[in-house]
């Protein structure tokens, strides 16, 4: 059985500000603990146990500073492997902290969710989740809008978000993250911090309507009420009151004239999920098979591939500690590298980016040679300026943790040798975490520096710091039980 | 002497006529009226469906490991399988008269005994590839004669209602692509999740024999029409109904010289729905999820076991082909 990581987290009394098992976002499966997560755990509690004592703190209040977040490295590199540049320092003072890690740095995460206040994930109204015994309460607050502020704006360095589409039609009773809520969200934010920090997007997408006409119809609705930024669109997903029908981005009878409408509505950032399958039964419409004729078509339009077509299929063996590695001997995984050598063959696909929210962090979290391989064969198909930043918060609680993770990953240079990579340069870094990202949105980032640090979320977020804000180290994504 | 020959003659003939007439009689008393019970939704507008990925959310460690192999799923299959483009299109397109039709292809429908092709048409329709692929008893292949084209009318006036889910009785087009849980199991009903009402062939629901024989039925009774229609497949069935309200067959030629698989479907299915026979459904030898008709071989003997099995040696099974006029191979 599945329970959200935060609660089973305050059960075994682990505050670890990363987290130590795979987290699912309800789009895969979530694989047992493994060995090696269990050992990095046990190394951090001891390591907090016995700084904290020295700092005169509790443990708890020692894992929610910035000294707690560097022990956990710390601690993943002596279980992993040199993966993340930390230095003992940082494990003892947070001033040595700030010395080394930007500033001012331009953080947009193009992949962030909340979902409507008041409700709860549909499947986990029934009464079957209702006994696994999860308080309900707790989990659709920790879901909704004022956690989600929290936790993007005051508890992390991200400076913009796009709060993403979901599976789902764009509006209906049932609808978790309605289109409608994306763009009241972004406007309240927005006029809260009297800058624009928040982008939208819409859930419309080509198998909701049954005819053309009402498609467009309704993506001409969506476009003139709620000014989104881009459409979300999951082909695999048929959700309720949909034609039922999972398609292709290919599909020249019934998408290209969705691109033609959003061509003519003048919102062409395309953003699409592959990879991560669901539990759903249309499996192979995750593939990103479809982009590269998709995107060679219409070149005017910008395809964001979410999770980078990451299939995530690491699972745990019967034993559920031991690890089943999906990297082949050449380092090719599943389905990034096909996305990869698509993108190689294809050197016209310059419109089309991708994106790594969920497929960095569960990566970096249960096996980081694979989160070197994910990021080395992107910055050698794509270049370093076409990988955009996700995290998929909230899900995996605040992005703080993923956005450290990835400022001091490396790939380890016997892994360049081998496998050809190169290294991830501090200019790489602020590409993926924010400049990519800007220029698909056509955020100027100039101005951006200058309006951010002014704006009232700036203020509230320096007042939350002096008042003892801290992070919650809560993950509200999914975890096996037990 | 003649005379009496004669009244002898005619009391025979008279005699006899009444015998006949009386026992003709008798059978007809005996027979049900199949449309006699429950519903239908013939007229009705299409029931809102909620999608197979609804119920694999929740049924993903049972059936969820199972679909993707699972013969209702790959009625009609999506031109990629496992990954790669199906091996039907790739035999397709090594023929240079059909190279250019493969090219179009969305849609893999059949395969044991024969496989066609499908792409999307207009606003929701599928267009069906006149050339098919036909299989012999040997599993040899060959393509048919026709001059290869997109077949726009054929598709949903003869296949679509037992090849998808969901029809819409009016525009024709289908939910979903395939036969998804809810053409066997019923519309999606939330109170299920809680056992209150639980989905049509769930442990807990009181199918009677004869809503499990309309349900199968519903395709497998292959050869009957909808009277509301015309069309050879039933008119907006919903799984619970009574298939025999909207859908007529002619039961007599379930004794007809008919392969053994049409066979045993439409004598079972008439024993049912016209002798109220109870005692053996199609459940009683087939499992789904997994597929299986293991079952079949831990039942007594009876009749039906004949159809396909040999009296003498009985575990050898008699060489038979199969053919469907309705389903034109």
């Amino acid at each position: 059985m599945w329970i959200p990581k935060s609660i089973k987290d305050r059960r075994n009394d682990v505050h670890s500000p990363v987290p130590t098992e795979a987290i699912s976002n309800e789009e895969f499966y979530p694989p047992a603990q493994t060995e090696d997560q269990k050992k990095v755990e046990h190394l951090l509690n001891e390591m907090a146990e016995k700084k904290a004592r020295k700092l005169g703190i509790n443990r708890r209040q020692f894992l929610r500073t910035s000294c707690g977040m560097a022990t956990a490295f710390v601690a993943m590199n002596q279980v992993f492997g040199h993966f993340f540049d930390v230095v003992e320092a940082e494990t003892w003072e947070t001033a040595a902290y700030d010395e080394r890690w930007p500033k001012n740095q331009f953080i947009m995460d193009v992949q962030t969710h909340h979902v409507r206040d008041g409700i709860v994930l549909p499947f986990r109204a029934f009464d079957f989740v209702r006994d696994l015994g999860v308080q309900l309460s707790n989990d659709k607050d920790s879901y909704g809008f004022k956690n989600f502020v929290k936790e993007i704006f005051l508890d992390s360095d991200t400076s913009m978000c796009v709060i993403s589409g979901v599976p789902g039609k764009e509006e209906g009773p049932t609808s978790v993250l309605p289109t409608k809520l994306m763009a009241q969200s972004r406007d309240w934010i927005n006029q809260v911090a009297g800058s624009t920090r928040v982008l939208a997007q819409s859930n419309c997408a080509p198998n909701h309507y049954a005819t053309k006409q009402e498609l467009f119809d309704r993506m001409e609705f969506e476009a003139k009420t709620y000014k989104h930024s881009s459409w979300k669109l999951y082909p695999h997903t048929t959700p309720p009151g949909s034609t039922g029908q999972p398609w292709w981005l290919d599909d020249e009878k019934l998408v290209y004239p969705y691109y033609d409408q959003a061509r003519k509505l003048g919102i062409k950032v395309i953003s699409v999920h592959k990879g991560f399958p669901a539990t759903g039964q249309h499996e192979a419409h995750s593939h990103p098979r479809d982009v590269k004729k998709a995107a060679l078509d219409n070149p005017d339009l910008t395809f964001v591939i979410y999770h980078s077509a990451f299939k995530s299929n690491l699972t745990t063996t019967s034993a559920r500690t031991k690890l089943d590695s999906p990297i082949g001997a050449d380092g090719a995984f599943e389905w990034t590298t096909d996305f990869c050598r698509d993108r190689k063959q294809n050197p016209r696909m310059t419109n089309v980016y991708a994106e790594i929210g969920s497929s960095f962090g569960l990566a970096a979290t249960m096996q980081p040679a694979l989160a070197a391989h994910l990021l080395g064969q992107l910055k050698d198909a794509f270049g370093a300026d076409h990988i955009i930043w996700g995290t998929d918060s909230l899900w995996w609680g605040s992005p703080q943790w993923q956005i450290e993770a990835f400022r001091r990953f490396q790939i380890p240079e016997e892994m360049q040798k081998k496998f050809g990579y190169k290294p991830l340069t501090p200019r790489d870094k602020d590409l993926v975490l924010g400049l990519n990202a800007a220029r698909v949105y056509k955020i100027d980032v100039k101005e951006k520096r200058n309006a951010i640090p002014a704006d009232y979320m700036s203020r509230i977020k320096a007042a939350y710091k002096e008042t003892d804000g801290q992070p919650s180290n809560a993950f509200y994504g999914w975890v096996r039980n037990g | 002497m003649k005379a009496k020959r004669v009244k002898l003659a005619v009391s025979i003939v008279g005699i006899t006529a009444i015998m006949l007439f009386e026992s003709y009689a008798e059978t007809l008393q005996d027979k049900l009226d199949p449309a006699a019970w429950g519903e239908t939704h013939a007229g009705l507008p299409r029931p809102q469906l909620a999608g197979g990925d609804q119920c694999l959310f929740c049924h993903r460690t049972t059936v969820g490991t199972l679909w993707q192999k699972d013969a209702h799923f790959l009625t009609v299959r999506d031109k990629f399988q496992s990954l790669r483009l199906a091996p039907e299109i790739e035999r397709l397109a090594s023929r240079p008269e059909y190279r250019r039709f493969a090219r179009d292809v969305g849609f893999v429908m059949g395969g044991r005994r024969a496989t066609r092709f499908l792409r999307r048409g207009d606003e929701g329709s599928f267009e069906i590839l006149s050339v098919a692929i036909a299989r012999d008893q040997s599993g040899k292949e060959s393509f048919s004669k026709e001059t290869p084209r997109w077949d726009k009318e054929k598709f949903s006036a003869r296949c679509i209602g037992c090849h998808m889910t969901g029809v819409d009785p009016k525009t024709l087009t289908a939910f979903e692509t395939f036969v998804g849980c809810e053409m066997c199991h019923g519309p999606f009903n939330e109170g299920h999740t809680n056992g209150s009402t639980p989905m049509r062939f769930a442990k807990k629901a009181k199918d009677t024999p004869a809503m499990i024989a309309s349900s199968c039925g519903q395709c497998h009774l292959r050869g009957g029409r909808s009277r509301s229609t015309g069309r050879p497949f039933a008119n907006n069935f919903v799984s619970g109904d009574n298939l025999f309200k909207d859908f007529e067959f002619d039961f007599s030629r379930a004794d007809a010289n008919l392969n053994p698989i049409d066979l045993h479907i439409q004598q079972n299915i008439r024993d049912i729905a016209l002798e109220g026979k109870t005692d053996l459904t199609c459940l009683s030898c087939h499992r789904l999820h997994p597929a299986s008709a293991e079952i079949h071989r831990r039942r007594l003997r009876t009749d039906y076991c004949l159809i396909c099995h040999k009296a003498e040696p009985f575990k050898e099974r008699k060489p038979y082909e199969v053919h469907s006029r309705a389903c034109e191979y």
